[in-house]
């Protein structure tokens, strides 16, 4: 607790609430998530696929339609201001500026018709006083910081032409463009080669450590979180189940979903046939089960798992899990 | 490949194209319909007036080359002396004859005529094309949403009116009984804003369909979520980042329809009294003008054969991924 108190939270998420209207009525696609990030730090927000991570980081400034979605509950503090209650001005001068995104898919994250350079320069327009050849100039200097070769010829092309790990390369170059106070990766290093993977994710750490960003870094992969990040929160559907500093939640996890996902990693040395996975699926938002949500698939649920939902406990200092009996897990 | 090397060749390329759209003219207009001496000269006219008539427009001549001409010439310039080489020889000089009704050059009905159906369809065509892609706009900023909703079901309204029914409505209510328009002549501005309101409002609903699909296409993009994230207003990530990728698939279906406008509207014209080249060009099909016709019909290939590459060309200059080869 003493370490964290001594450093300024830039971003402060408080039970957040978003639906989803679909056909078959609404769905809560987050259910109550509470988060915070102190200056400088790295939080990874981990699990499978559809339990809200990139809805929870894209509410942060407000970049899920709406409709469909709707934030139906909660606040998001971004260095003491609620976006939830910005108008469209605000949310202008805070998107780019404050919080910047990194997403997924390099390729179709930028636009197509347009030169990475301009794409880079819209930014720092959007954000700066920068006109003419200072522009041109900060682009270059970006672009040098992301490491990308030969930065005069690059800033021409168009982003067919360059490779996926210097894509996001410029997506990065992109997000620093004002200096950003949280920069938010959506799974950055998914949809690229695994050699460039490591690349990508050591290029954000040292931006990271030398910017003195706070990041939100998303991700299925816990083998990048070993990496990166100090704080782990584990989503499972729409909410938190556990939250911890990094090496403690690797060494020690204490919910049964967190135990399985450790567990799904391939280790060195282990056959792929040792790898276990979880059993079962994730639960259909619209059928959710009235008890715990992971009951379901967990191997030391009881009867009273079922029947109603555990709260996010404190069992430790900076350690929470949504889990009664998470001193069985082992 | 450059792209300045890439335009060179497809414009090369038209040039095959039209020759060979020259030569199936040829086939079609002349050989196919033989010498229209009679057409010309009358029910009356004798054996010897047409053979005159044949020799002095050379209908005598062979058809594709003359071998006559080449041992009477004692050079292969005698050898073009036939119908298809003069034909070829007069279109490529923008000779196309004198009218077989009015007996005037065929060129200068042409030039007479195109402008007023330019000023007939371009305003439509502008106005309609702008009119269009602001509302597809709107679409993708309210999809699914009410406004979305009414402007599909308008569309298909508006679609599913037959042409004529749009002429007839606003002749009978907008210009006859409350009189706000004239309907019949080409005097000047007032005359053509009738037309040009039918021809906007009867081509809203299908363009608005194709381009609100192509929006929405676009807006679910992750580049438009990135154009927010970053900062972008709505109207700067609708018109910039939206609207320039829209326009690929937009612009490859647009520009092959400009070569249209100048035959003007064939019922328009007809229905309101409007000297253009659609007018002239029924009259000419009543009457069995053929000069007339196939002036048109050719320019009118030129105009498409043309279009067509500009439309390429478009296309691979908007969207940089095309690999040119
Ligand atoms: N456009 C949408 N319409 C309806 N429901 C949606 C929409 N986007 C997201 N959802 C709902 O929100 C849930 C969470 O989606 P989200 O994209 O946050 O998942 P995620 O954890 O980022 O998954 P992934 O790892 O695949 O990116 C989904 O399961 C889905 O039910
Ligand atoms: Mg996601």
């Amino acid at each position: 607790m003493g370490r964290e108190s001594s450093k300024q939270t830039i971003l402060e998420i408080r039970d957040l609430e978003v639906q989803f209207a679909t056909e078959d009525g609404a769905v809560r696609a987050v259910d109550g998530v509470s988060l915070s990030i102190g200056e400088a730090e790295t939080l990874a927000l981990v699990g499978e696929s559809g339990c809200g991570k990139s809805v929870t980081a894209l509410s942060i400034a407000r970049l899920v339609p709406e409709p469909p979605s709707r934030v139906t509950g909660g606040s998001i503090m971004l260095e003491g201001v609620n976006t939830l209650a910005m108008n469209s001005r605000e949310l202008r001068s805070l998107r780019g500026a404050k919080v910047a995104y990194v997403f997924q898919e390099p390729g179709s994250a930028l636009n197509p018709v347009f030169r990475v350079g301009d794409q880079i320069g819209e930014a720092i327009r959007l954000h700066r006083d920068l006109r003419g050849g200072a522009v041109a100039a900060e682009v270059l200097r970006l672009l040098k910081l992301v490491g990308i070769p030969a930065p005069e010829a690059r800033m021409r092309e168009y982003p067919h032409q360059l490779s996926g790990g210097m894509q996001q390369r410029v997506m990065i170059a992109m997000a620093l463009a004002s200096r950003p106070r949280l920069l938010v990766a959506d799974e950055p290093t998914t949809a690229l080669d695994v050699t460039i993977q490591a690349q990508i994710l050591s290029l954000l750490l040292d931006l990271k450590e030398r910017l003195g960003m706070a990041m939100l870094l998303i991700t299925h992969n816990l083998g990048v979180v070993a990496q990166v990040a100090d704080r782990v929160a584990v989503m499972y559907a729409g909410r938190i189940v556990e939250e911890a500093p990094v090496e403690a939640l690797l060494r020690l996890p204490r919910h049964p979903y967190t135990r399985g996902l450790l567990d799904s990693i391939p280790k060195l040395g282990l056959g792929a046939e040792r790898l276990s996975t979880i059993g079962g699926s994730v639960p259909h938002p619209g059928e959710m089960p009235p008890g715990c949500k992971f009951a379901p698939r967990c191997s030391i649920a009881r009867a009273e798992c079922h029947l109603a939902e555990p709260a996010l406990e404190e069992i430790e200092p900076g350690r929470k899990v949504r889990c009664p009996f998470w001193k069985s897990v082992s | 490949m450059g792209f300045g090397a890439y335009a060179v060749r497809r414009l090369l390329y038209t040039i095959p194209v039209t020759l060979g759209v020259m030569v199936l003219l040829f086939l079609l207009f002349e050989a196919i319909g033989g010498s229209p001496a009679r057409l010309v000269l009358g029910k009356s006219a004798t054996a010897e007036s047409i053979a005159e008539w044949d020799a002095h427009n050379g209908y005598d001549l062979p058809l594709l080359i003359s071998w006559e001409g080449l041992l009477r010439e004692r050079s292969l310039v005698g050898l073009f002396d036939a119908q298809l080489p003069r034909y070829l020889w007069r279109l490529s000089r923008w000779d196309f004859g004198t009218s077989y009704v009015t007996n005037q050059p065929v060129r200068r009905m042409i030039f007479e005529g195109i402008i007023p159906s330019l000023s007939l369809t371009v305003p439509i065509f502008i106005a309609g094309f702008l009119a269009s892609i602001g509302i597809a706009l709107m679409c993708a900023l309210h999809r699914k949403g009410h406004l979305d909703r009414i402007v599909v079901f308008l569309s298909v309204a508006l679609m599913s009116i037959p042409y004529l029914g749009y002429i007839l409505v606003g002749q009978f209510w907008l210009g006859y009984a409350w009189g706000w328009f004239p309907i019949w002549g080409y005097e000047g501005i007032s005359h053509l804003v009738l037309p040009w309101l039918i021809g906007v409002v009867s081509g809203l609903g299908g363009n608005v369909r194709f381009y609100r699909t192509v929006m929405l296409d676009q807006v679910r993009a992750d580049f438009i979520r990135t154009a927010f994230a970053k900062g972008c207003t709505t109207r700067r990530v609708l018109w910039v980042h939206l609207l320039r990728n829209a326009m690929i698939p937009i612009l490859t279906q647009v520009v092959i329809t400009i070569p249209f406008l100048y035959t003007g509207s064939l019922l328009l014209e007809s229905f309101f009294g409007i000297p253009g080249l659609g007018y002239i060009g029924v009259h000419a099909l009543h009457t069995g003008d053929r000069p007339v016709l196939s002036a048109l019909v050719f320019v009118g290939s030129l105009l498409f054969v043309l279009f067509n590459v500009l439309t390429d060309l478009a296309y691979v200059w908007m969207d940089r991924r095309i690999r040119l080869g």
